[in-house]
């Protein structure tokens, strides 16, 4: 395995960790903020 | 020769990322600008290949500078100020401090794919200024790469890293010349004026209530009309020219508008609201039981009193649905039943047919759950027919003629102190106590107030929240969530005034 390969494949592995962590986080932080959907208020007109 | 070929190779590498951070910074962008994000992704290619075919016909300085100008737009303004900025530090940097601490707000995000693009673009960005740096140094002739640039990013990054864990944190901030001014964002007109006006009456209610306090608490009346999308020019108003340095709100519908704008100003912005999803834990929390809370403590006490058989009378409106759905889960688990079940538009003004129809099921009880006016012609024709095996959810307590629901039994909000009630009727005489607002408004208020007087940001302080013993009764808040839950008490009609049967 030559220099270049091993850092192409490092580089790889960075940057889908980095989406993947980024996708994960997102979905977590979104679902736990309650931003992923939308409710019509359910009191009376509150 | 050799110098040619490498300038070429640079050039193409050069350009291909650019092209590839191009389509990411279109996709990004497509949340904020819709289809016009193609047009800023096609001057985002097209350029910059216009000017390298410009500069490899002629070797222009001018096309040079232009492309490299280029690349200096796509690395800095996409990829750092946007990419890195705004997408890859809150997503993994905002959401571990928060982790951490506190006094850190949990980042509010973006849609799952404009995060991960958002990322992406700072990390196609940095593969841009990787190949802008090997083609100036084809262009000079460099013969070996110095470490200094990569020296320099690593230090940059570190910066902006550590500039982003410094101004994330929430801290608190003295108010200047001893005064607190807290936004009071309600609606008080048109269908809002009994729960807005409540609210407004409670909040300054609380605030006369204070004594020997560090600060001067000053309240600023935002009006918002009646109009959500209205409301939000005199919002946005209210936290830039008036400085608020907090938001007491009611109405979910406003509570939506305000959500962003207190985020944005960093503020902490209190709802009662039944929109639990505007409670996001950072900067926005609601304060109310929720429809679920009140389906539990109806089938509590429809249980207490043997009640079996139960018929629902009620409006088509999603503010009675949410109450309906809850309660016909609980009744389904304590095996209640349900014999008749009729909904009413709102141009319906007779309920005699449907009176009867419900009467012919022979329930136990009659649930009944409208807004006015229709809520009090039901009610009439209710007292018409003689039945007065009635009960509701809040219903009952908005009414404008209570005397039409006497005996009637419905659950709302507690109030540890009945008196907090006959208090505020003699305070504002004229004003209906709408009891499903005010000891919240009051609560809410007060906490801010804490907070200042314990010297903490306001947004920090409400997010340590776990039990809050308010008027309402005791408040409890999980850790990270926006939404303060309470147990609602059982009420009943009494001589047409509604009476407090039950704390528990």
């Amino acid at each position: 395995m030559t220099k270049a390969t091993r850092t192409a494949m490092l580089l790889a592995l960075v940057i889908g960790t980095m989406l993947g962590g980024a996708y994960l986080i997102t979905v977590r932080n979104n679902a736990a903020m309650n931003s992923a959907h939308q409710e019509t208020p359910s009191g009376f007109l509150h | 020769m050799t110098q040619n070929l490498e300038l070429r190779r640079a050039a193409r590498r050069s350009l291909l990322s650019i092209g590839v951070t191009a389509a990411l910074i279109t996709i990004n962008h497509l949340y904020a600008l819709g289809p016009k994000a193609f047009g800023l992704g096609a001057v985002l290619i097209v350029v910059p290949t216009l000017l390298l075919w410009w500069f490899k016909r002629t070797s222009s300085n001018v096309a040079f500078g232009g492309y490299l100008v280029m690349n200096l737009w796509v690395v800095i303004g996409f990829g750092l100020l946007k990419g890195l900025w705004k997408s890859t530090l809150p997503v993994f940097v905002g959401t571990l401090l928060s982790a951490l601490s506190t006094s850190y707000p949990r980042p509010t995000l973006a849609p799952v794919w404009v995060e991960v693009s958002g990322v992406a673009m700072f990390i196609g960005s940095a593969f841009v200024a990787a190949f802008a740096y090997q083609l100036l140094r084809a262009r000079w002739s460099t013969a070996r790469a110095s470490t200094l640039p990569a020296s320099a990013g690593v230090l940059v990054f570190g910066v902006v890293v550590a500039a982003y864990v410094v101004t994330d944190r929430d801290r608190w901030v003295a108010p200047s010349n001893g005064i607190v001014k807290i936004g009071v964002i309600v609606p008080t007109g048109g269908p809002y004026a009994v729960l807005g006006n409540s609210f407004l009456k409670a909040v300054q209610m609380a605030q006369s209530d204070l004594r020997g306090t560090k600060y001067q608490y000053q309240l600023v009346l935002v009006d918002v009309g009646q109009d959500p999308y209205q409301a939000r020019a005199a919002i946005q108003r209210a936290i830039r020219d008036e400085r608020v340095s907090a938001i007491v709100g009611g109405i979910s519908r406003f509570g939506q508008v305000t959500r962003p704008l207190a985020t944005a100003a960093q503020i902490l912005h209190t709802c009662v609201c039944s929109v639990t999803s505007i409670g996001d834990g950072a900067y926005n929390f609601t304060n109310i039981p929720s429809p679920e809370a009140e389906g539990v403590r109806w089938v509590q006490e429809a249980q207490r009193r043997g009640i079996r058989n139960i018929a629902l009378l009620t409006q088509d409106y999603p503010s009675i649905h949410g109450h309906l759905e809850a309660l016909k889960v609980e009744i389904r688990r304590a095996g209640l039943t349900i014999t008749d079940a009729q909904e009413f538009a709102d141009s319906v003004t007779d309920f005699r047919k449907m009176i009867a129809r419900a009467r012919a099921s022979h329930p136990d009880v009659y649930y009944v759950e409208a807004l006015n006016p229709q809520l009090d012609v039901l009610g009439q024709q209710l007292a018409d027919a003689k039945l007065r095996n009635i009960a509701s959810v809040v219903a009952p307590s908005v009414s404008q003629r209570p005397e039409l629901f006497e005996a009637t039994w419905y659950t709302d909000s507690n109030l540890r102190d009945f008196a907090f009630k006959t208090r505020f009727e003699r305070l504002y005489p004229g004003t209906q106590f709408a009891t499903h607002m005010m000891p919240y408004a009051y609560d809410d208020f007060n906490m801010i107030v804490q907070a200042f007087e314990r010297g903490e940001n306001p947004a920090v302080y409400v997010r340590n929240i776990r039990t809050y013993e308010g008027n309402a009764g005791t408040l409890t808040k999980g850790q990270g969530s926006g939404n303060f839950q309470s147990t609602p008490a059982v009420w009943e009609i009494d001589h047409g005034k509604p009476v407090l049967l039950s704390h528990q």
